[in-house]
């Protein structure tokens, strides 16, 4: 069973859809992070990893979802699976590890024993529980759900959740253009970037999902630098012509796209081109062609960016992408979980330079990423005192926007890509999700 | 029994010493243009954190997250921007920084004009609102040029002992 607890607050002040504010109270009060927790993390379809991070029988990954400590790990018979880290006897941690690979977690208490699909096989002490002991119960407890769309793995604690696909709904189509494009699909290039990061979860969600106005604010310096893969005028003119998508779901994301074809696939390997446009539909295949940057953010927290790239400023642009999770540690905490991404097919040069490109720019050292992560810091920090907890957030931008029919894709189409629309569609979903009991 | 004998003369220990801890104070000062005229023209430098693995499973290859994978164009890229307040939001104003350089181990290196130096290194990273500052243990393996005028940086592979890594980024060199 799901806890559930009752609440009293005001959702319509909390998110004021006549005025398109929010309250800063979202982003830094310890009781609406326990609901959060409650009916967003332990209801929602949570990303868990990439099918390529466990590759073989016995592989796995510790991770979290919402709060809990989590094993993903790949049976015997191939199959996926994900399990409380916890043992049913007493409760310790079962694994202490980042990663690894094993046919039977021992727990290092008392010496329960559970193979990789969960299940108790012994206790050590078998004897004394006389028969008595139901062994079928006392497995690892698993997920309620477990499901991919092609190598993203996800699991809900929700044995009512809506199936994966319709959780994800209209997003698979724009996900399948960055992360499912060719017949081999992606490989994590490492293990994720993990670090830590004084803001909340949904300023991160927010940003990616799609905050468009900060571009030039925050990451002048970097663009000025000549880091971008694409002329600048050109990227200019993609931020000009592109869209912001909005779906049901609260999901969202931007695919700046050029307003022509004259820099094909700009970043990504001429190899791969065939496969693209034999994976994905013609209409998806042209967002690619046409793609400098592409930001999206799955409901709640998993996020994900492609830019074309040119550190060295040698002319070759690299397309490198990321996932990442805002992972919540509390309302005022994230771990920043981040993977690099890359075509199996691909050749290796151009996997290596994608990491290499990626982590320059976004990841811990990255010279985009640490400058919004510095911007999202600050908001806690001042939003943390109790003056600041009281003010609202403005979003209003979006009220002068309504969605438009010449967009190909899937969605809720706003034009052009700067006001708040989707962010606020985003926050609505939100109080949504946190009203319902 | 004796530890290891590293055939090493005063004069190349003390100039291991001396390029570390000038280096630090170059970084500490934010002389980071000064620093690129240090470094060889085909550097590597890569910073990476280790994942906690089974130390049972020796078959397994560590597995290990990278955090900097750089050569001297990159280099460059990143200096310009952290020299520059305009052109970075989290370091203006600039983040204090301290670097503790420990433990110098100087080995001969696998050329006879190079000298592969070992160092610990702890730094102390704080900028004003995000508290608390953050201390980022690392252990650096280099490998040290001797040139006409003195060491020059050839390579450079560090890992950090956080696999976690307790701050919001890395807007320094290490
Ligand atoms: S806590 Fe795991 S065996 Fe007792
Ligand atoms: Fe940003």
């Amino acid at each position: 069973m799901l806890r559930t607890t009752d609440d009293f607050y005001d959702w319509d002040q909390l998110i004021d859809e006549q005025r398109a504010h929010a309250s800063t109270s979202i982003f830094v009060d310890e009781q609406i992070y326990a609901l959060e927790v409650e009916r967003i993390f332990n209801r929602s379809w949570l990303f868990l990893g990439h099918a390529t991070e466990i590759p073989n029988p016995g592989d796995f990954v510790t991770r979290r979802m919402g709060d809990d400590q989590v094993i993903l790990i790949r049976g015997d018979d191939g199959k996926p699976r994900a399990f409380l880290n916890q043992c049913p006897h007493r409760g310790s941690l079962i694994s202490k590890l980042d990663n690894g690979n094993c046919q039977h977690f021992v727990c290092s208490y008392h010496g329960w024993t559970f193979n990789n699909a969960g299940q108790l096989k012994t206790t050590s002490y078998d004897d004394f529980y006389q028969g008595k002991l139901d062994f079928s119960a006392n497995g690892l407890r698993a997920v309620a759900q477990l499901d991919s769309h092609g190598e993203l793995i996800f699991a809900t604690w929700d044995a009512d959740a809506v199936s994966l696909s319709d959780y994800l709904g209209d997003m698979k189509w724009y996900l399948d253009i960055y992360f499912n494009r060719t017949p081999g699909g992606m490989e994590v290039l490492a293990p994720p970037q993990r670090w830590i990061v004084n803001t909340n979860w949904k300023l991160g969600a927010l940003n990616f999902g799609t905050d468009n106005q900060h571009l030039h604010p925050t990451h002048m310096g970097p663009t000025a630098l000549g880091i971008l893969g694409a002329p600048i005028n050109e990227v200019v003119n993609a931020l000009g012509s592109s869209y912001q998508i909005s779906l049901d779901g609260g999901h969202g994301c931007v695919n700046t796209t050029l307003p022509h074809d004259d820099l094909p696939y700009t970043g990504l390997p001429k190899e791969l081109i065939p496969l693209y446009e034999q994976t994905l539909s013609p209409e998806q295949a042209t967002i690619l062609r046409r793609n400098v940057v592409t930001v999206g953010n799955v409901f709640p927290y998993l996020a994900w960016i492609q830019v074309a790239l040119d550190t060295e400023r040698k002319g070759e642009a690299i397309a490198a992408g990321t996932l990442r999770l805002w992972q919540p540690i509390g309302p005022h905490q994230i771990e920043l979980t981040c993977w690099y991404l890359a075509e199996k097919e691909a050749p290796e040069a151009h996997k290596q330079a994608v990491l290499a490109e990626g982590l320059r720019t976004f990841g811990m050292s990255g010279m985009f990423e640490e400058d919004d992560l510095d911007i999202w810091s600050s908001i806690v920090t001042a939003g943390k005192g109790s003056i600041a907890s009281t003010s609202t957030m403005n979003f209003e931008t979006a009220l002068n926007f309504e969605p438009v029919d010449d967009f190909p894709g899937p969605g809720r189409a706003y034009f052009p890509m700067l006001p708040e629309c989707e962010q606020f569609n985003l926050l609505k979903h939100w109080k949504q999700v946190m009203s319902r009991r | 029994m004796p530890i290891p004998k590293t055939n090493i003369s005063d004069g190349e220990y003390r100039a291991a010493c001396e390029f570390l801890i000038y280096e630090a104070r170059l970084f500490d000062q934010h002389r980071y243009l000064e620093w690129l005229e240090l470094i060889s023209d085909d550097i590597h430098y890569e910073l990476v954190a280790p994942t906690v693995q089974s130390a049972a499973d020796a078959t397994t290859a560590p597995k290990t997250v990278p955090l900097f994978s750089e050569n001297r164009a990159s280099l460059q890229t990143r200096i310009e921007q952290l020299a520059n307040p305009a052109f970075t939001v989290s370091e203006s104003p600039p983040s204090r920084s301290r670097h503790f350089v420990t433990n110098i181990w100087v080995e001969r290196g696998g050329q006879a004009d190079q000298l592969a130096v070992f160092s610990n290194l702890l730094v102390y990273r704080g900028r004003g609102f995000d508290l608390p500052p953050h201390f980022f243990p690392i252990v650096r393996n280099d490998i040290l040029n001797q040139v006409d005028g003195g060491l020059q940086l050839e390579s450079r592979r560090a890992e950090s002992d956080e696999h976690i890594i307790g701050s919001r980024s890395i807007t320094l060199l290490i």
